[in-house]
């Protein structure tokens, strides 16, 4: 944080035990004018304009009120350990659990305020420890303790409370190792509950329809009503389909009969769940938390670039998660993002490079097809022509451009896109209509009008004007047009790069294995022109070549020089790369970061 | 210190013991801490063979401590090995009154494993399991990499897993010494010790399910 400064002077006031305010003895105020208000005992350092200073703990920061909703903010931002279960940085604060304590100290006496003289002082007070996330920043400062006896102590009770009727089924909770109520209760809570009766025992509940294929199942029990999960169907998705019913520790999250929780941000509740009271069916019993593999990466499934974490387990990928950007998605993705990996370890995958009329995959088929591309392009560059994907990462189309107009001096070369689905908006979320993640991208490497050059390049091919055709997919959903398929059966040597076995390769002379998101490294720039990093979260499955690697194998059985044909990392050609694209130049993959920067923005726009 | 010489000084410090305190060696020699000075007999090395060997033959005759093990005289205690009531051997898995294997597949074994020899699949129970929601569909325990410290048993929190006192674990393939699911339950029936100790609830109640409450 840039206004996380420490002035030097000012110390841990320790508060004059029993002094009388100084105040009092100031004299009397000038006549006629407003009361003067009696001097404080604590006495903060001034902030610079447009800031609050915030003591904590009896350190002193100066902060920008308007940027935090409440004190909770603030203190995280800070980086000091508040614990909490119901405030969530992307909801409305509702101050239910009441986990997040923390001690207001009176600037005027220096004590926690014991209530008598509540009205009568120009800073609040108050008689005893408030919640954080409640709390509004006070622009005339604060001093504020979260690690006070009182507050430790209220945080204990509050933990004990919240574990009365929470079963200990630990063991058997697909939550546990990620679960805040687990890590709360052995950070703030006690080692043994003193509660003798019996548990109030609730019925789990199905939260989907009998027509859902997807959904989330109510563990009642594991519930601490929290109402994150009905305060974000109420706010972000906007569909309102749960609710809290009964009262006391009878209360419990309900749905209405034949109005099942569905809609295409439903998985957010259960990443947002603090507790194991909601478990997607889908994943059910079949993960532990704790031995994902976690990898920062970008959804690939519409332009909004959604920052996501990919869990993989064994080299399988499990499961994909939102990550927080508050720049790109807060801290949500939709469910068709979030559900659509399964095509990364299916078994229609191509592992291996082929060559048509060979019996065996060929493990030269990438430089193979380099040396036929190289062929091809000998009477005249234009004869071969590329085909790329919007689903490349921006290494992978500078790779190819520089191949096609160095190497084999041709100009053709056409972006092939996934054709739009549905947009959806909600109150506080949106999904693009644009099932790319890279069109921006491709935009930038290669120039404007690159779909209406695929459109033209098919042509050609339709009018056998072309020698070879490289298409380079690696689209899992991608529908190819009849022209396009027409065009492939009449060009002699088509080489498709791509994910799964299916139409593409069927036509193809040369088949090479692509990779998906999850096992590259790359990339991305979204709609509004943020260039955001991919991390590989498995190794690549044809035989540990990802896309980049293959273009530069193709590239040196094409011959072309090392700067293109090295199996160079994606960081270090980006690195490479970076200053012939205006937009990117001085960037590197660790300057763009976690959380991606957008540098590309006014060019691509 | 068996080779303590090299070529250029191995034949200077033998015989300066009594005249020099401290004998000074040449570099690179040392003598080993207890060496002593060999004495004229010592030094002719027959008459400690001798002695050596009389040591040797003397053991023929005491009473010999080892076991003849070849696994097949079980009743016969100079044939077959009896382990003490906390060896470490084999695993098995228990089973719950219904029959069913007693694991919920929560990994806490797996976890706790060190050698990470343990590998499960859960799964949701059939639909006739009333006292749990999640087994193994697959449980298999890699006895090549298992190291017998008993974690497993420890971590387990329905007593479902523990370590026999089988200690005669040889085969003859790889593959037969990962134990799938049902040859870790037969052999915990084989061994009469199958069902586990654990019940879900203090009063003993197991497949206890709340019943569907009235809200008002």
């Amino acid at each position: 944080m840039a206004e996380d400064k420490k002035p030097d002077a000012p110390k841990p006031a320790a508060p004059p035990a029993g002094a009388p305010a100084p105040a009092a003895a100031a004299g009397a105020p000038p006549a006629g004018g407003p009361p003067k208000p009696p001097d404080p005992v604590i006495k903060l350092p001034k902030a610079p304009d447009g800031m609050m200073t915030l003591r904590v703990n009896g350190t002193d920061h100066f902060i920008n009120p308007k940027k935090y909703r409440t004190l909770i903010g603030a203190l995280h931002d800070l980086g000091y350990d508040v614990p909490h279960f119901c405030y969530h940085p992307g909801l409305e604060p509702d101050g239910n659990c009441r986990m997040c304590y923390v001690n207001t100290i009176d600037v005027m006496s220096g004590k926690p305020m014991l209530g008598l003289q509540l009205a009568k002082q120009p800073f609040e007070r108050y008689p005893k420890p408030t919640i954080s996330c409640k709390e509004p920043l006070n622009p005339r400062g604060m001093v504020i303790e979260t690690e006070s006896a009182a507050v430790l102590e209220a945080r204990k009770w509050v933990m004990e409370f919240l574990l009365i009727n929470h079963p200990l089924d630990c063991p058997v909770c697909d939550k546990a190792g990620e679960c805040m109520l687990q890590n709360n209760s052995y950070e703030h809570g006690k080692a043994d509950s003193r509660f003798l009766e019996a548990k109030n025992e609730k019925p789990p509940k199905d939260l989907y329809g009998p027509e859902q294929m997807l959904g989330i199942k109510l563990w009642t029990d594991r519930c601490i009503t929290c109402t994150r999960c009905v305060r974000f169907l109420d706010e972000v998705s906007g569909t309102s389909e749960l609710y809290v019913s009964n009262r006391g520790d009878r209360s419990e999250i309900s749905i209405a009969p034949g109005h099942p929780v569905n809609n295409e941000l439903q998985g957010n509740i259960v990443d947002i769940c603090p507790v194991g009271a909601l478990i997607d069916k889908d994943l059910m019993f079949t993960y532990r938390a704790w031995y994902f593999q976690r990898t920062p990466s970008v959804c690939p499934d519409c332009s909004k670039g959604c920052n996501i974490e990919v869990h993989a387990l064994k080299q399988y990928v499990r499961r994909l998660v939102p990550r927080e950007n508050t720049d790109v998605n807060g801290w949500w993705m939709c469910d068709r993002g979030r559900h659509d990996f399964h095509y990364i370890n299916a078994d229609q995958r191509i592992m291996q490079g082929r060559i048509k009329d060979e019996a065996w995959p060929v493990v030269s088929a990438c430089e193979e097809a380099g040396k036929k591309l190289a062929e091809a392009a000998k009477g005249g560059g234009d004869g071969v022509a590329a085909l790329a994907s919007a689903w490349l990462t921006l290494e992978e189309m500078h790779v190819l451009k520089t191949l096609f107009k160095d190497t084999l001096k041709s100009e053709q070369i056409g972006v092939l896109a996934q054709a739009d689905w549905q947009a959806a908006e909600f109150p506080k979320f949106k999904i693009e209509a644009d099932h790319n993640p890279n069109r921006a991208g491709a935009k930038l490497i290669f120039g404007e009008g690159t779909e209406a050059k695929a459109q033209q390049i098919i042509a050609a091919a339709n009018a056998g004007k072309l020698k070879a055709l490289y298409i380079v997919s690696s689209m899992p959903h991608f529908e190819p047009s009849a022209e396009l398929l027409e065009a492939m059966s009449k060009v002699p040597l088509v080489i498709v790069q791509d994910l799964q076995r299916g139409a593409l390769s069927q036509k193809a002379g040369v088949v090479l294995p692509g990779s998906s998101f999850a096992e590259k490294d790359g990339v991305f720039v979204n709609k509004d022109g943020r260039a955001q990093v991919l991390r590989r979260a498995i190794d690549p499955l044809g035989q540990g070549n990802d896309d980049l690697a293959v273009l530069q194998r193709v590239a040196k059985g094409a011959g072309a020089p090392d700067a293109v044909s090295k199996l160079l990392s994606a960081r270090e050609v980006f690195r490479r790369m970076a200053e012939q694209y205006p937009p990117l130049a001085g960037q590197t993959h660790l300057t763009l970061g976690k959380k991606g920067l957008a540098p590309a923005v006014q060019e691509v726009k | 210190m068996a080779g303590g010489h090299g070529h250029g000084h191995g034949h200077g410090h033998d015989g300066h013991g009594a005249a020099t305190p401290t004998p000074v060696l040449p570099s690179g020699a040392f003598l080993a801490p207890g060496n002593v000075e060999l004495n004229w007999v010592e030094k002719m090395y027959l008459p400690e063979i001798v002695k050596g060997l009389g040591n040797t033959f003397s053991h023929l005759f005491k009473k010999t401590f080892t076991v003849d093990y070849d696994g097949t005289h079980r009743e016969d205690p100079r044939k077959f090995h009896v382990p003490s009531e906390g060896y470490r051997g084999e695993h098995y898995l228990k089973k719950d009154e219904a029959g069913h294997v007693k694991c919920v597949a929560c990994f806490m074994c797996a976890a706790a494993c060190p050698a990470e020899c343990i590998h499960i699949e859960a799964e949701a129970v059939p639909a006739d399991w009333k006292d749990r929601e999640r087994y193994p569909k697959r449980f298999e325990i890699d006895l090549l990499r298992c190291i017998y410290c008993g974690m497993c048993e420890e971590a387990c929190p329905v007593d479902a897993i523990a370590l026999s006192t089988t200690y005669n674990v040889v085969s003859e393939t790889r593959e037969s010494k990962v134990y799938a699911r049902e040859r870790l339950l037969q052999r915990g029936e084989e061994l009469g010790i199958s069902m586990s100790k654990h019940q879900y609830r203090p009063d003993g109640i197991p497949g206890h399910v709340p019943e569907q409450k009235q809200s008002h």
